[in-house]
């Protein structure tokens, strides 16, 4: 698999962690495959992402987290000794009377079930979180699936319908220069709206799309244009008019609003 | 050491691998204020970020055998650790809790001027970085910091700043391209062992 920018693109979603979905296969098979410059990329990726942490400022732990680290790595384990000053509690020495001898191997015996309880603990709750985590990502692939579909099926249903109209909706009020189609499908009660040329809005503000139905407007929907000024707007269901008329498109708060109290942008008539 | 000197990440590295416990205490007093101040940054939570500090250095311990110098520096090693494994814990709120969450601003404490500015090398790291950042056209910078610190996809970025998939996908990748080249020189000649 020859090296592409869209490669690259992928290796920017694994430097940051975030799940790469169905692509994650095909760029893992390119890594396997050896590409050094993806190798270096995720690298330097990874390390540029980390600038970010540079921006935060540091907080000092308190120093019982520091302590609980550390008793918790214990020499019980018998994973060697720390060098220079003790930073870990040693075991006590072993005491002179054999009575005493007893209870303290009783007593770390114990210490030690609790030990591997603990540890292990931790070790199933990490397992636990992970799988929490994978099931979240996988649920939230299929939510971003099933959006998807939806809206290629919306797409044909309207585009593809035998009663398609277009209708050309022109410039008004403060943006003269805005343009949009909208393709609707009487049968299918919805509409897509393509516009242009439209300028950008205050904080607050949204575009909304009316249809008017036996005179009257009916909300579609809100929507916002990108930095181009474009915007491609599916309607939702509008099955409750008998009938389309027109289009409109005014400037309303965030979230629109039921009836337009803003100024027309975009207006038309079905050709 | 008897140099004097301070050792490398890497030399302490493969001291906690031979299971030598001060050298994992070296890093911690090195790395663990600007690992918790990321896991709090994250979380907005500072007993999670504390959990995250205690889960990652434990990491350390068991895993230092698995920390390869090729895929990047011990520090990028850790904030890698801290930050995905605040993230899932974010991703495994529920949206409410989630939002509620982030919105808690808490002030952190005064960083220890030992743990911070005493370390020329972790002064260095954060100049680069910050002037890099700097650089950035907001945009940029605004994709990444949602990518980075609240873990959204392309998409969640996308709808979030209502902008195109594709526009998203452009400012993430030359965003990281543009900090690459201009932390280059940190990993050229860091001096912690990186």
């Amino acid at each position: 698999m020859a090296h592409s920018e869209r490669l690259e693109e992928l290796a920017t979603v694994q430097a940051l962690g975030t799940p790469l979905g169905d692509e994650g296969a095909e760029f893992f098979a390119h890594l396997r495959d050896g590409c050094a410059t993806c190798e270096l990329l995720l690298v330097e990726f990874r390390e540029a992402a980390n600038a970010f942490a540079a921006e935060v400022p540091a907080v000092r732990p308190r120093p019982e987290i520091r302590e609980k680290i550390l008793a918790s790595l214990g020499p019980a384990r018998g994973l060697g000794e720390p060098q220079g000053p003790p930073l870990i509690s040693r075991l006590p020495a072993p005491p002179e009377p054999s009575g005493r001898w007893v209870r303290v191997l009783v007593g770390l015996a114990a210490a030690l079930v609790l030990f591997f309880i603990a540890t292990d603990d931790l070790r199933l709750r990490r397992q636990r979180e992970e799988l929490q985590s994978q099931t979240a990502q996988l649920a939230e692939h299929l939510d971003n699936a099933r959006r998807d579909l939806a809206r290629k099926d919306l797409r044909v249903r309207v585009l593809e319908s035998d009663d398609v109209k277009i209708l050309f909706l022109g410039g008004q009020g403060p943006q003269p220069g805005a343009r949009a189609k909208v393709f609707w499908s009487e049968k299918a009660k919805r509409g897509i709206l393509v516009a242009g040329n439209l300028a950008p809005l205050e904080p607050g503000k949204q575009y909304e799309l009316w249809v008017f139905a036996q005179g009257k407007p009916v909300p579609a929907g809100v929507f916002d244009a990108d930095p181009a000024g474009r915007a491609l707007f599916e309607s939702p269901d509008l099955s409750a008019i008998a009938s389309a008329q027109n289009f409109a498109v005014t400037i309303e708060p965030r979230g629109g609003v039921p009836a337009p109290t803003g100024p027309i942008v975009l207006v038309g008539k079905p050709s | 050491m008897d140099s004097g000197l301070p050792e490398t990440d890497r030399a302490l590295i493969a001291r906690v691998e031979a299971r030598d416990a001060q050298a994992l205490a070296l890093l911690y007093d090195r790395y663990a204020s600007r690992l918790l101040g990321l896991g709090q940054r994250i979380l907005g939570d500072t007993g999670e970020a504390e959990e995250v500090l205690q889960e990652v250095f434990l990491f350390v311990w068991r895993a230092a055998a698995t920390f390869d110098p090729a895929r990047g520096s011990v520090l990028a090693w850790l904030l890698v650790a801290t930050r995905s494994r605040a993230i899932d814990r974010v991703r495994t709120r529920r949206p409410a809790a989630r939002a509620g969450l982030r919105t808690v601003e808490r002030v952190p404490d005064r960083p220890d001027p030992r743990d911070v500015e005493a370390d020329s090398a972790a002064r260095e790291w954060e100049t680069l970085c910050r002037s890099a950042i700097a650089q950035l056209p907001p945009e940029q910078k605004v994709a990444l910091e949602l990518a980075y610190f609240e873990g959204l996809t392309h998409q969640e970025i996308a709808r979030k700043t209502s902008t195109p998939l594709g526009t998203v996908k452009t400012r993430v990748r030359l965003g990281l391209m543009k900090l690459k080249d201009r932390i280059r020189p940190y990993r050229q000649g860091g001096t912690h062992g990186t």
